[in-house]
């Protein structure tokens, strides 16, 4: 039985698709159209974007709404992972491996959105000279310090817990490879798995509440703490944060895991009851954002004050609101079906589920559009009103980040194993 | 006046306790093995020696294309 499974996950190894490569092609494609965007953006700089100062514009755009996007996906697939570790939840262990891919290449492309969206990139070196001087004050030096251990964590659980793996195949993977293998299983001993095993559950418990604080916490309080920006300053960014990257993050995690399942036929280790619980939790997650939507609206339109009305009315009958009706609207139309499959399981169909997801994920980036650009347009200021329109170099730059990581997660499944093996005491 | 460093204490005395934690359970758990306990911790000291690094290179780079103001 193990002899089968190992085949399986070896399989992408010595096979490759014509439409893996005709996917490769095209994904290339996109990333040459980002590079030639961003070249376009670094030698005649940021006016060719659609993003403007106060007053005329959004100082910030799609490049930070992609930012929170990736940060929020990133957060919940570790989540779902290390969950699946502490709760020993083995019915979910198939997706494990999944879910923490998601997280790091996530992460790398948030990274590279705030790279996108500065100016003088040449000088991100700066924020680590005055590294010192900021951390006092500044909330994107909080935000660089904890995204960035979330990420050097990250990396390291899904090192050690795939070393076991890497040994146990090393012999029959295609000798290119073993050197990228020898690497990463310098110092290996058969007996660590079961030091892995202790310091991957303590690495698990640490990365769950480190996520609870960083998406419930720091890069909510990059908006949160801002008194200037109204719509932004708030007590419950946080959880209304955390609750966004959780659902964004197992809609990410079905899409993916529905790919590789169609892809690589593991039908029977990705089977349907784990898409089954996975979106019963998303429909949860959508009826408690909502539920933080009302409640933010709500105390606005009640007794807010009146920079944070005209936002709240700009999205609830002026200008914005027919994206801010298409995010509720949406929200309740994807909860309505997935609780609807939860309620009667006969209802459950794979492609249905898949196809709400995507549209969850597209929701949510629409809801990041509504956080960061209307408040940027309304300013406390007697400033005249601010338009914002992404040009093709935003749009071209955005793709290439969702090329890469599609790319990215391409080259991982022919190199490394995607599911953990059964090996061990286990078997 | 004494200003208080807020971003210190929130950064490295609340949110990054579990990092802490992480690193004693490491150090202190059992199997101690410390061969397997230095890789552990040694593999983000190097992650974050080597992302350090390709931040400098990239700057240095995009310096050449990015027009001097």
């Amino acid at each position: 039985m193990e002899e089968v499974f190992e085949e399986k996950v070896l399989r992408p190894f010595y096979h490759t698709s014509r439409n893996f490569y005709l996917a490769t092609l095209f994904l290339l494609a996109v990333i040459g159209l980002a590079g030639y965007a961003w070249l376009t953006q670094l030698t005649q700089g940021l006016s060719v974007t659609g993003m403007r100062t106060l007053g005329a514009g959004a100082p910030w755009g799609v490049y930070i709404i992609t930012f929170i996007w990736y940060v929020g996906i990133a957060h919940g697939g570790i989540a779902v992972s290390a969950a699946i570790r502490i709760m020993k939840l083995k019915q979910y262990k198939p997706i494990a491996r999944i879910a923490e891919l998601i997280t790091i290449i996530t992460l790398m492309m948030a990274g590279l959105c705030i790279i996108f969206d500065i100016g003088r990139p040449d000088r991100a070196f700066n924020m680590l000279l005055y590294y010192g001087e900021r951390i006092k004050t500044s909330l994107l030096t909080w935000d660089l310090t904890v995204v960035f251990t979330y990420l050097v964590l990250s990396i390291t659980y899904l090192v050690i817990t795939m070393r076991g793996d890497l040994a146990a195949i090393y012999d029959r993977v295609p000798k290119p490879y073993r050197l990228i293998y020898k690497i990463l299983l310098i110092g290996y001993e058969n007996r660590e798995r079961e030091k892995v095993e202790q310091v991957s559950w303590w690495l698990a418990v640490c990365l769950i509440v480190l996520m609870a604080l960083l998406s419930g916490g720091v890069v909510a309080w990059l908006f949160g703490l801002m008194v200037s920006q109204p719509g932004w300053f708030s007590a419950v960014q946080g959880p209304y944060f955390l609750t966004a990257a959780l659902a964004s993050a197992i809609a990410a995690v079905i899409v993916v895991a529905a790919i590789i399942r169609r892809t690589l036929g593991w039908h029977e280790e990705i089977n349907l009851d784990i898409f089954k619980g996975l979106s019963k939790m998303l429909a949860v997650l959508i009826l408690i954002y909502l539920w933080f939507i009302l409640h933010e609206q709500l105390t606005i339109q009640y007794a807010g004050p009146i920079p944070e009305r005209e936002i709240s009315n700009a999205m609830l009958f002026g200008r914005i609101a027919p994206i801010f009706w298409t995010v509720i609207g949406g929200l309740i139309a994807t909860h309505i079906y997935l609780a609807a499959q939860a309620i009667r399981p006969s209802l459950f169909s794979l492609k249905r589920t898949v196809i709400t997801s995507i549209v969850v994920l597209a929701l949510f980036w629409l809801k990041r559009y509504l956080i960061v650009v209307p408040t940027l347009l309304y300013t406390r200021l007697p400033f005249t009103e601010g338009s914002y329109t992404p040009t093709w170099v935003e749009w071209s730059i955005v793709a290439g980040t969702l090329a890469i990581s599609a790319l990215m997660y391409m080259i991982f499944t022919k190199i490394f194993p995607l599911m953990e093996l059964e090996h061990g005491e286990e078997t | 006046m004494i200003q208080i460093p807020i971003g210190f204490i929130t950064i490295f005395l609340i949110v990054l306790v579990p990092v802490y934690v992480f690193v004693l359970a490491a150090l202190l758990g059992k199997p101690r093995m410390p061969k397997i306990t230095a890789f552990v911790l040694l593999l983000p000291a190097t992650l974050i020696i080597i992302a350090v690094i390709v931040v400098w290179i990239m700057g240095y780079f995009l310096s050449f294309i990015v027009p001097y103001y």
